[in-house]
């Protein structure tokens, strides 16, 4: 019976080894909330939008795409033609970047001066598709005739 | 009774346009909503839910028309400006409006959700037959003003997500500068006022100026604190240094009956517009109702300042700050506050001043977050107090030292619980 409760109690310790030190440490290095892109999304529109709200002042922000051919992760740049940014003591940033069509892989790298040497780290895919909708009202007309029975709170 | 900002929208995450206040366009606008709300609230609302933010949010993204207005609009009020005579009185009031004409979601019927501080309100309208706000008039005015104006990438705040902080529907340029247009502003106090005054001459200018004409049943005089007093035997004007006028109904109150909000309201426009007529001064100043209280027997409203750009540039709001009187800590935070009953004004305390724009306009180039980062790092106050953004806006912000100064230029505004925090635009 001893030696099964001692069975018990390793595999325990084994599993917490593995599952909670690992959720403790990316909570050790969590210095930003995106709110923005909420999980892999669909768009149809070029330019994205990435928002997000810093915990504490002075946060360097990275963006990067996944280059297929290369295999690896390379800068990318927003509009405003930088991929590394400081956001400062209000803590908000949004920045826009332009997608290529089809899926984009996105990572976001966030650090401040005491986690420089464990970034939190964000992937995404973004997926540029054809638009669904025109915003004509009478193509949503058309659509609304032949699917009637769309929700009309949707983010579409 | 006027809405504070009216937005054209393509939809969720696409263009949004703030039309100018005071322009042509938002008349339009304005005049065409008014017709929707008439239909709407005839009937019941088709649903009513209460208020969630994030709900509203998407409404006010994804809508084409939106309407927002500073305060909560009483619904007896509401009914007296659209000049509505029956309604099922469902709705309380309204602070917030977004308009779907035609709309292919419900059956092509005319959509129109209404907010209040409590609720969500949809009306699905067949019986309005006008086109006020068809496509036609959104694509024309869209295109207009997507084509005339500098570029404003705004966004609605839900669109930042909604684990976002911010008021899920504000709208502000989030990611990409927005490049506008201010002109300066030069204000001139009331009377202006700088030491005793004694001569007749002094007097007689001052109460043509509020009066508008010499009335020999006002007595002049000075008080204590060097206000200039005009005084007769039911009333008595006020006038102080910081060109803050006070008037006080100081006869009988007669028998109090009680004060229904609407008799209110009318005496008060009624007293703001004989004051409007009377000034040479108020003719480029908008009025927008900010914040209506219920006293014990009266009704307390007040009336923020914004002043015409010109030009289609829209108006600009002001932003007055630590306008107190002599004897009161408090300050007055807006350019009118106005008690009234059902039979009259029995108090007002206006900031009275001559405003005027110098129509030489400079380009601001901003975006929200980079202002905000700036006021938090310059504001040791705001960043202490790690309160959520209540609001934001570009206004023209004036102190009683500033009553006689020229050249004020536009700021950045921020609004959280505890106050206003404000900081110059950087023009190019």
């Amino acid at each position: 019976m001893k030696s099964k409760l001692l069975t018990f109690t390793i595999i325990v310790c084994a599993m917490l080894s593995i599952f909670l030190i690992p959720v403790f440490a990316a909570d050790d290095n969590h210095v930003v909330d995106i709110s923005r892109p909420e999980g892999d999304e669909v768009v149809t529109k070029q330019v994205f939008s990435i928002f997000g709200t810093c915990i504490y002042d002075e946060t360097t922000i990275s963006f990067e795409y996944y280059d297929t051919e290369a295999g690896d992760y390379k800068p990318l740049k927003t509009t405003d033609g930088v991929s590394t940014f400081k956001v400062g003591n209000g803590k908000m940033f949004g920045k826009d970047i332009r997608l290529k069509k089809g899926p984009n892989d996105i990572k976001i790298t966030a650090y401040t001066k005491e986690t420089k040497n464990s970034p939190e780290e964000f992937y995404y895919t973004i997926t540029f598709g054809e638009a669904k909708k025109s915003g004509d009202w009478f193509e949503k007309a058309i659509d609304w005739i032949t699917n009637p029975g769309g929700e009309k709170d949707k983010k579409d | 009774m006027l809405p504070s900002r009216i937005v054209l929208s393509k939809g969720y995450d696409n263009d949004h346009l703030i039309i100018p206040n005071g322009s042509e366009e938002y008349y339009t606008l304005w005049n065409g909503a008014q017709e929707y709300l008439k239909a709407a609230l005839k009937d019941k609302p088709t649903r009513t839910e209460p208020f969630n933010e994030e709900k509203w949010g998407i409404i006010a993204a994804n809508n084409p028309y939106y309407f927002e207005f500073k305060t909560d609009i009483n619904i007896d009020i509401v009914k007296w400006v659209l000049n509505i005579k029956n309604s099922v009185d469902s709705v309380m009031g309204l602070n917030k409006v977004a308009i779907y004409p035609d709309d292919p979601e419900n059956g092509y019927s005319d959509t129109i959700y209404i907010k209040d501080s409590n609720n969500i309100y949809t009306y699905v309208v067949s019986g309005y037959g006008g086109a006020a706000l068809d496509q036609k008039e959104f694509e024309t005015v869209y295109e207009s003003h997507k084509n005339n104006f500098k570029i404003k990438n705004y966004k609605i705040a839900i669109e930042t997500g909604s684990k976002s902080l911010l008021p899920k529907d504000m709208i502000a340029p989030f990611t990409s500068n927005s490049e506008e247009e201010y002109t300066n502003l030069n204000s001139i106090s009331f009377g202006s006022l700088q030491g005793p005054t004694s001569s007749l001459a002094e007097y007689d200018a001052i109460q043509l100026e509020l009066l508008g004409e010499i009335r020999n049943d006002y007595y002049p005089d000075e008080d204590v604190y060097g206000a200039v007093v005009f005084k007769k035997s039911d009333s008595v004007y006020r006038l102080y240094k910081n060109s803050v006028i006070e008037y006080k109904y100081t006869g009988n109150q007669g028998v109090t009956e009680r004060t229904r909000i609407l008799d209110a309201y009318q005496k008060a426009v009624g007293f703001i517009m004989e004051l409007k007529a009377r000034s040479r001064h108020m003719d480029n100043i908008n009025l927008y109702l900010s914040s209506v209280k219920e006293g014990s027997n009266s009704f307390i409203f007040k009336f923020d300042y914004s002043i015409a750009d010109g030009e289609g540039h829209g108006d600009v709001p002001l932003l007055l700050k630590d306008f107190k009187l002599p004897n009161s800590e408090q300050s007055l935070d807006s350019a009118i506050t106005i008690e009234a009953t059902s039979k009259r004004v029995i108090q007002c305390r206006w900031v009275a001043l001559k405003l005027e724009v110098n129509k030489i306009f400079k380009e601001y180039t901003w975006n929200f977050p980079e202002l905000v980062d700036r006021a938090y790092s310059l504001n040791k106050e705001l960043s202490n107090a790690n309160l959520p953004i209540r609001d934001y806006g570009i206004y023209y912000v004036l102190t009683p030292p500033e009553v006689n100064s020229t050249m004020i230029t536009p700021s950045f505004v921020l609004f959280n619980n505890t106050g206003s925090y404000d900081m110059p635009l950087d023009g190019k």
